[in-house]
């Protein structure tokens, strides 16, 4: 067992994401959305069924019906929230309606985020091993409402301490069975970094942007440790600027030249590039993490995420 | 000769991630598992080929197979025979799927030409179809009101003729447009030459316009054809049809690339143009419609257009495929033949063609 073989790799082609995107857009429109939750399904099935780590793939176990069932509640929940908002509005009390709805949409942030993170992990193995997610949703949601107010009240300065507080908490409360995480990005570190990086972008007329976001990566990257059994592996980026550039720039005209058609391509390029460029420093004992999941199967979250646009990790 | 039905495997019980050797038998409707352990004894395990939880075909020789009630355990076996021996209990739409991702180039060729057929008729026919009968849902007075704010915002930056508009509004009410939204007009201070309708019943004429007009009918018609505008509900329209246009191509393309925002933004807008054409051709039969019920000579529509297009020599450059306007020439040879058609009755209206000279003036220097 070398350190070697302790890495992540994509094994699936722009051809086969293609296929299965295009597959899954006619099926979607010609069942005018229903057919969305298996679609996701589908998907997530096999961008994790063709991710690799030290030889053994991993899988997701989650199917349309889940999904399904999640997506209903989803836009039921999505739907009393307008709903409300559009009452009160046309009951002359736009003001309050507003206020409400602000806060409606700040609690549903942290709800879809849990959800999702429950759904998702416990849906995905490795080697038979379910990850887990183990956050308070009350706890999520104190973190949400104090980092809002926190960051409105700065003007968005605070905003970095929030972001990072989220990704440690999150990313925290994230397992593989008896293989826990946990997340040591600052908020102090990470509002310089975003302010240099804003500020040399602006001079240098957008080229330091790749540079950025190459501090951006390494930082959310870095910063994860894994522990097992007391001994810990740190996560390392081995990425430049330069190749985010041509990652970035290859991608972009791949997609603009084909008229969106290409972006699965791009997609795999992005995924074979993240997982080329992180490395694992020290080693798992891949032959001794425990299951210490339950079973968990609420989808609710998962949808939600996906029509607001909320991204994880 | 008997094909082996014998394989070597991986299993993971599913209590930790310690992988174990196995030999795997394959039979009609089970698998025989075998693992011997450490201290020489050996674990045996059934694995009912319909009881199976999932399976994957991870490349021509990987399979990877979970059994059981949680926690599952998974079983991954690298070999092209056994991926070829052993019929997995996959639904045939899985199957199908499955075909198609790994297929060949003709089947992906193939369903993206059926894609985008099927997405072209819903852009073009099927979805404006289904927008325009949706506009019967938006109750009049909440165009009212939307037409009321818009108003009220755009009239901040103007500068309104009070003396005119009141005439202006005496001219209208003696007039019946045969619709119940509540008219109004306003007539505002510019040097350009145009008018335009707002959603519930407002109708601003800018001067230019008004005061370059030969005639009453021509008034007349002008009014008839915004008029035409707010009873026919063509800003609620537009919007519905550009909306739901502009849905569909966000929804195609936007789990891709959000560069292509602007693209899709200037291509639906050129179709929406074409629409806003049919638009102008509808009021302008409307405005005829009214004019012809009104007993108001229809000439002064064609009036109306001449005087349109004097004002806009520099403007007629503009081809017709990106004009919000059909041709000027098209509209006159439209009331023409309408006219000829019809034939419509009309009198004179002393009345109006009093509240017409006081508007106009002479075209002073400014």
């Amino acid at each position: 067992m070398s350190t070697s073989n302790q890495k992540l790799s994509f094994h699936g082609n722009g051809r086969q994401l293609f296929a299965l995107q295009i597959v899954n857009i006619l099926l979607t429109v010609v069942t005018i959305g229903i057919y969305y939750p298996w679609a996701r399904a589908a998907y997530m099935k096999y961008t994790m069924s063709e991710t690799e780590f030290a030889g053994s793939r991993f899988a997701f176990l989650g199917n349309g019906l889940e999904l399904f069932k999640g997506m209903v509640l989803g836009i039921l929940i999505v739907g009393f929230g307008y709903g409300m908002f559009f009452y009160l509005s046309t009951a002359h009390h736009p003001f309050i309606g507003s206020f409400i709805f602000f806060f409606y949409i700040l609690l549903l942030i942290p709800f879809v985020i849990h959800n999702s993170m429950r759904y998702r992990t416990s849906r995905t193995t490795w080697r038979g091993i379910h990850f887990g997610y183990r956050g308070d949703l009350k706890e999520l949601m104190n973190l949400s409402v104090k980092g809002a107010f926190l960051s409105i009240i700065t003007l968005g300065i605070y905003g970095a301490w929030y972001a990072m507080e989220l990704r440690s908490y999150v990313l925290g409360h994230t397992r593989l069975g008896s293989v826990t995480m946990r997340y040591e990005g600052k908020g102090g570190a990470f509002f310089v970094m975003n302010l240099l990086g804003y500020f040399f972008t602006i001079i240098t007329l957008g080229i330091y942007s790749f540079w950025w976001m190459k501090d951006l990566f390494n930082y959310y990257v870095d910063n994860i440790v894994l522990e097992q059994d007391g001994k810990e592996v740190r996560l390392k980026s081995t990425v430049t600027g330069g190749a985010f550039f041509g990652l970035l720039i290859i991608n972009f005209f791949i997609v603009i030249l084909t008229f969106g058609l290409g972006a699965s391509w791009a997609v795999v390029r992005t995924l074979n590039f993240v997982f080329e460029n992180v490395e694992f420093v020290g080693e798992l004992d891949l032959e001794n993490i425990q299951q210490t999941e339950d079973n968990y199967k609420n989808a609710t979250g998962e949808d939600l995420a996906g029509i607001l646009d909320i991204g994880m990790v | 000769m008997q094909e082996s039905n014998l394989f070597e495997g991986q299993l993971f019980d599913g209590k930790s991630s310690e992988s174990k050797k196995v030999a795997v038998l394959v039979y009609s409707d089970r698998l025989v598992i075998h693992h011997q352990k450490e201290d020489g004894t050996t674990e045996t395990q059934s694995w009912e080929t319909n009881k199976l939880k999932d399976y994957q075909k991870l490349a021509k020789d990987f399979i990877q197979i979970q059994y059981g009630d949680f926690p599952l355990q998974t079983l991954e076996v690298k070999s092209e025979t056994f991926a070829e021996t052993f019929k997995p209990p996959v639904s045939g739409f899985q199957k199908v799927i499955h075909q198609v991702v790994h297929g060949g180039i003709i089947t992906i060729l193939a369903i993206t030409f059926v894609v985008f057929a099927f997405l072209g008729f819903a852009y073009f026919y099927a979805l404006p179809w289904l927008a325009e009968k949706s506009v019967v849902f938006v109750p009049k007075e909440y165009e009212v009101k939307m037409g009321e704010s818009i108003y009220q915002s755009y009239i901040q930056s103007e500068e309104i003729d009070t003396a005119k508009t009141e005439l202006a509004n005496n001219f209208l009410k003696q007039i019946d447009f045969q619709t119940d939204y509540p008219l109004q007009v306003t007539v505002v201070k510019s040097s350009i030459k145009n008018a335009f309708a707002l959603p519930g019943g407002h109708v601003v004429v800018y001067t230019e316009l008004l005061d370059n007009m030969k005639s009453y009918e021509e008034l007349a018609g002008l009014l008839g054809h915004e008029v035409g505008h707010v009873k026919q509900r063509h800003t609620t329209r537009n919007i519905f049809r550009s909306f739901s246009g502009y849905l569909l191509i966000s929804i195609f393309l936007g789990d891709f690339s959000g560069v292509s925002a602007t693209v899709l933004d200037n291509a639906n807008q050129l179709h929406q143009l074409s629409y806003s054409r049919e638009l102008e051709s509808e009021a302008d039969r409307t405005g005829f419609q009214t004019l012809k019920h009104n007993h108001i000579d229809a000439k002064g529509m064609i009036s109306l257009f001449e005087n349109l297009q004097k004002g806009n020599e520099a403007g007629n450059v503009v081809p017709e495929f990106l004009s919000t306007h059909p041709m000027t020439e098209n509209r006159m040879i439209f009331i023409k033949d309408m006219i000829k058609k019809e034939k419509p009755a009309h009198i004179e209206h002393y009345f109006l063609e009093g509240l017409f000279k006081q508007m106009t003036v002479p075209k002073a220097d400014y």
